[in-house]
């Protein structure tokens, strides 16, 4: 079973509920968390420890200078200006390359082979015995954030109940994390942003027939466009956490709120319990 | 010897474009005959890497002087890498405003990589 918590907007608390929620499912059964914000991944600073980085990788073209002539053929059939012919020389910029392969196939003289080019890594270790997390994390400079997503994807494949932490927006890294998942839980904020990108990601959810509940983060009033919205959309509202100090204090120390205060154990447990169930009922 | 001049429209009375990948038109002027065309930039709206692509466009023309406001990094390199020297315009003015203007040897060549190659 896939749950993503995803968010349209940046900074709504995708991380602490993700967090919570892995800390409380795992107390009764193996949980995998899957840590898919791979361009700033955090959730790992809530549960310490390391593992073994394997890379991730996509090929890029090599260009044998014994074979080349020149002909430009490759230069012009690139569509991401990854590589271009000068009058003697071909330059690459490999960060630019899609990995389409293209370049090899229209060259005449086969000039072109491959070799692989980082575009980021996968962590994973245990940091309890029925908790394991998976980490994805994009290199620097690079622009291949679906291909890190999807590694973290496959590297999670079969895990019998798995969380994933999705990246804020809804362009291409969202939908990578969230397609194909059984259910998504929206965090959202009582903010004219929060209500602007909630509506998004509600719109991207809807388009892969994933069943959706939202969060309400930050809220100290039921009587907000957010919640008027949801109701209009039918979206059920199954957490409201309030603007609290405490709870920011917590976070901000890397604490777990549901671990160490047992009324937002149980909160987060109901919130857990509503999620299965919603995600089964598909 | 041939010029290219980033434009913002198919004339000569356009103002000079201020981007080098994305200018929709280029002049090119060969400059002992003094021969001049138009030539559109088929990748002006296009989504990425286009600075490298408008270089090797204007290497295919046999382009080795160009004027340009203010180069990103990818064609930076690839005007380097292609020989090509860089003539810095500042401020705005027409592509015949600048032609006077390079003809009269009154731009500097840009202090960046480009320029010092």
């Amino acid at each position: 079973m896939l749950i993503a918590i995803a968010s349209g907007k940046g900074g709504t608390g995708k991380t602490t509920v993700a967090v919570n929620l892995a800390c409380v499912l795992s107390s009764s059964s193996p949980l995998t968390l899957a840590d898919c914000d791979v361009e700033e991944p955090n959730a790992h600073l809530f549960f310490p420890g390391s593992g073994v980085k394997e890379p991730v990788t996509l090929p890029v073209p090599v260009i044998d200078p014994g074979r080349c002539d020149y002909c430009g053929k490759c230069g012009l059939f690139c569509q991401y200006g990854a590589l271009i012919v000068l009058k003697e020389r071909v330059l690459q910029y490999p960060q630019l390359c899609h990995s389409c392969g293209g370049c090899r196939l229209v060259c005449p003289t086969h000039a072109i082979s491959e070799r692989p080019e980082q575009a980021g890594t996968i962590e994973r270790y245990d940091p309890t015995p029925s908790l394991h997390l998976v980490t994805g994390r994009l290199a620097e400079g690079s622009i291949h954030t679906p291909t890190v997503i999807r590694a973290v994807r496959d590297a999670v494949d079969g895990a019998p109940l798995v969380l994933l932490d999705a990246p804020p927006g809804t362009a291409c890294a969202a939908m990578e994390t969230l397609e194909g998942c059984d259910f998504c839980l929206m965090v959202t904020e009582p903010t004219p942003f929060g209500l602007h990108d909630l509506r998004l990601i509600c719109e991207l959810a809807r388009l892969f027939r994933i069943p959706a509940g939202v969060v309400i983060n930050r809220c100290d009033d039921e009587d907000t466009a957010v919640e008027a919205f949801c109701r209009e959309q039918d979206l059920p509202v199954l957490m409201r956490i309030p603007f609290d100090r405490t709870i920011a204090l917590m976070q901000g120390s890397s604490r777990i709120i549901s671990r160490d205060d047992p009324v937002w154990r149980d909160r987060f447990r109901r919130l857990g319990r509503d999620c299965l169930a919603m995600a089964g009922g598909r | 010897m041939y010029l290219a001049i980033p434009s913002s429209g198919p004339t000569v009375d356009d103002p000079v474009d201020t981007r080098l990948g994305r200018a929709p038109y280029f002049l090119i002027v060969h400059t002992e005959t003094n021969e001049t065309e138009f030539v559109s930039n088929p990748y002006a709206a296009d989504s990425g890497g286009v600075g490298p692509r408008v270089v090797q466009m204007l290497v295919q023309k046999g382009v080795t002087d160009l004027i340009a406001p203010q180069i990103g990094g990818h064609a930076d390199n690839a005007l380097v890498a292609a020989g090509i020297r860089v003539y810095l315009w500042e401020g705005a003015g027409t592509v015949s405003s600048a032609l006077e203007m390079y003809r009269a040897g009154r731009l500097s060549l840009m202090a960046g990589k480009s320029g010092s190659s």
